[in-house]
């Protein structure tokens, strides 16, 4: 088993980064935070095994990714049901969202959680990430053009999703000749 | 719809991912087509609003001591338990060593099952010692 000495470093550099990726990965900041201690016992039990075939960032964030990714089918029952209520609610609450402030941060949430996963992924990443393509390009072991398409195909969607309802309100608010 | 030409780099453009070149060159042309306009629109208000909406979220204190903790429960704390039953059965050796011990006093003919029971019993709390200390 890797020693102390070598396994708190390591956890102390990439800690943020690794709860960061769960965090997109999940959308929620209990359940990211468990998980990403999970990995790091998965790290600390797999470091003597780590002969450096991979740089060090891209190994824990492989071990990472594939521990969420896991995490997300078990989950997977559960995610179809928890979608099912964010669109319910989105539908909701999409007319008086644009009209506050916080109605607007809640309709966003909505909008991102009917994203496609790696839209919303590589999205949520970007902005948690201090809009570094490269970091989301390593955390998600994604080539750089990936990284970039995926982001914008997401951006357009979001707003596509956005616009939907207000064209719709549009056309019901257009008297009929 | 915005010219195609210039969607991506509308989206690098509210991303703040333009050089300066680039970003007088969409400007320029915002200014002058209405559709890559209302597409910016839209865009600067999703800009605007998915930082407030995904948060900042970010690991609460003590992160690392609890970390350490379950590598230290995965190390030892996970066979805590052995060292207690290897004690249980040392003591059950111990008291049938003093059961033979008492048969063979009782009927002096069986000496032999002293001795047995003797060696057998010291054997058998040796090891679980061992055991337990590895």
């Amino acid at each position: 088993m890797a020693g102390v000495a070598e396994f708190e470093p390591l956890m102390e550099a990439y800690q943020s980064k690794v709860f960061r990726l769960a965090y997109s990965i999940l959308g929620e900041r209990a359940a990211a935070e468990d998980l990403a201690q999970e990995v790091f016992v998965k790290i600390w039990k797999a470091l003597p095994g780590y002969r450096g075939q991979a740089s060090l960032g891209t190994w824990v964030f492989a071990i990472a990714r594939n521990t969420c990714l896991s995490h997300r089918r078990r989950e997977a029952a559960k995610r179809a049901v928890s979608l099912d209520v964010a669109e319910v609610r989105a539908v909701a609450e999409s007319q008086h969202a644009r009209e506050d402030p916080h109605g607007r941060e809640l309709e966003m949430r909505d909008l991102l959680a009917r994203l496609p996963e790696k839209y919303r992924h590589v999205l949520t990443l970007f902005y948690l990430e201090d809009r570094s393509y490269e970091q989301v390009a390593e955390t998600l072991g994604l080539p750089l053009g990936t990284v970039k398409t995926y982001l914008h195909r997401g951006k357009k969607e979001l707003g596509a999703l956005m616009l939907a309802p207000r064209k719709e309100g549009a056309a019901h608010a257009v008297p009929s000749v | 719809m915005p010219c195609r030409r210039f969607e991506e780099l509308i989206l690098e453009y509210c991303e703040n991912a333009l050089s300066a070149e680039d970003r007088s060159r969409v400007e320029a042309h915002m200014a002058e087509c209405e559709d890559c306009w209302a597409f910016l629109e839209v865009q600067s208000e999703i800009e605007a609003a998915l930082p407030e909406a995904i948060g900042k979220p970010a690991l609460s204190a003590g992160f690392s001591q609890r970390v350490m903790r379950r590598v230290e429960w995965e190390r030892e704390g996970r066979w805590d338990w052995v060292p207690g039953v290897l004690d249980v059965f040392g003591y059950s050796a111990l008291a049938a060593m003093g059961g033979v011990m008492l048969q063979a006093w009782l009927s002096p003919a069986s000496l032999i099952w002293l001795a047995t029971g003797v060696c057998v019993g010291f054997a058998w709390w040796m090891s679980l010692r061992l055991l337990r200390e590895r």
